[in-house]
């Protein structure tokens, strides 16, 4: 936890986060308790001060309400609370059934173990991404840019020089095709394009990375559809490309 | 006093004295009371909807985003988790979000005309202090804002009563970004000692 990142508590307890921001910072808000804690006693603090500007609204809007809530759904509650359920019995077939079943939940536990690593990797890349992506929307010298394609394809691009970082956020992009993947590069115009990473859409065609290894020189982002795996240079089409803004 | 002493210990107490605690009522509008759900309306209908008119200003829309918020708390009742909170937090929590959504929405169109007026309206502390009710609650939140910096102050009010975001703040007052996201966290933590808000 950054002192900067912090510093978002009072911003965030009172709305005044950009919708962009308001999600990398709930992200480190669900791994920070300090955050969270604060975040409570000024969401508290916020409230009084919006109560203190309280005003009768007109009495017909009372009969509106009540007449709607006659026509409104109500949901459930989230059952993580749900424990205590009663058992049901079982019976002798189940019994027997169970051996069968603790050797075969043997055998998928070990195989979950492996992917439980890998997912546990998986987390760790996304939460250090959160952070880097929440130290740089909230640095004095973040700059954006955003733009289209023809083809519709969105990109927004983050950068700070003073902290090194750039995020690429991509819309509306298809699957790469088969065997290729997306590569994102940060490129100048004198020198050779440096890789900032792959991208990878997920099914809603959104993509996203960071990077906090410096912007050097660089003066444009490109991203190019390469061989699974990645390249050290650009080979294939260039997708597309956007200006760093200044 | 005593009615006070009791006001915190009681939930649900009928008949005498005080209306049951907004969290007691959120249980029972859970469960589908609407007997309850009027009683909570009468408790935090005055301030959404004051919290609502100070952000969107326009008194149709206040109404109809008030009246959002209200069937929202009828909507999400049993998803209130008290550890998070009070009931009043959440509620006003909830209206403010609703306020901000609403003025965000319908800002971007208006933006560039929006700058140059809002440069020279963008000192809401004497509207605000003018219309802050006499109740003693609502004295002392008065107080408390006032014994910020001006600064401190200036930023709190135009994000929270305005809904403007910290760099709008900062564009509007002329100041580093950093400067706006620190006094807006140190002010509140001034307003929450202030105030005495449980830790």
């Amino acid at each position: 936890m950054t002192a900067d990142i912090h510093a978002l508590t009072g911003a965030y307890a009172l709305d005044a986060i950009p919708e962009i921001e308001r999600a990398a910072f709930e992200r480190h808000l669900a791994d920070c308790d300090a955050c969270a804690q604060e975040v409570r006693e000024l969401q508290a603090t916020a409230a009084r001060v919006g109560d203190a500007v309280s005003e009768v609204p007109p009495p017909e809007l009372k009969a509106r309400v009540l007449a709607r809530v006659a026509q409104v759904r109500q949901l459930p509650p989230l059952e993580h609370h749900a424990t205590g359920q009663a058992r049901r019995p079982r019976s002798a077939w189940a019994l027997r059934l169970t051996g069968i079943a603790a050797a075969a939940l043997l055998v998928v536990s070990v195989s979950l173990g492996v992917l439980l690593v890998r997912s546990q990797e998986e987390l760790d890349t996304q939460k250090s991404q959160s952070v880097a992506m929440v130290e740089l929307l909230s640095a004095d010298d973040a700059r954006f840019v955003s733009g289209s394609t023809t083809s519709g394809l969105n990109g927004t691009v983050v950068v700070s020089r003073a902290q090194g970082k750039v995020m690429l956020l991509a819309a509306n992009l298809p699957p790469a095709p088969v065997g290729k993947t997306y590569q994102a590069w940060l490129m100048q115009d004198d020198g050779s394009p440096r890789s900032v990473g792959l991208l990878t859409p997920d099914n809603t065609g959104r993509a996203s990375i960071v990077d906090s290894s410096g912007i050097g020189s660089a003066n444009q982002v490109g991203v190019s559809i390469e061989a699974a795996g990645g390249s050290d240079t650009p080979h294939g089409d260039v997708v597309m490309k956007m200006a760093l803004p200044v | 006093m005593a009615e006070r002493v009791r006001r915190i210990a009681g939930g649900g107490a009928s008949g005498e004295a005080r209306p049951p605690e907004a969290e007691t009522l959120l249980q029972q509008v859970a469960r589908g009371d609407e007997g309850a759900f009027e009683q909570l309306y009468d408790q935090v209908s005055a301030p959404v909807f004051g919290l609502v008119r100070r952000i969107v200003r326009d008194p149709a829309q206040s109404e109809e985003v008030t009246q959002e918020v209200l069937l929202e708390l009828w909507r999400t009742a049993a998803r209130f988790s008290p550890e998070r909170g009070s009931a009043m937090t959440w509620v006003m929590t909830l209206a403010h979000r609703r306020a901000v959504d609403r003025v965000r929405s319908s800002q971007s169109a208006t933006d560039r005309e929006d700058r140059a007026y809002r440069r020279e309206t963008s000192r809401p502390f004497d509207e605000v202090a003018e219309q802050v009710s006499t109740r003693l609650e609502h004295e002392q939140v008065r107080r408390c804002l006032s014994s910020l910096t001006d600064l401190q102050r200036e930023s709190v009010e135009l994000a929270y009563y305005r809904g403007l975001t910290y760099r709008e703040v900062a564009e509007l007052l002329d100041t580093p970004l950093g400067t706006i996201k620190t006094r807006l966290r140190d002010g509140l933590i001034r307003l929450r000692d202030c105030l005495g808000v449980a830790r």
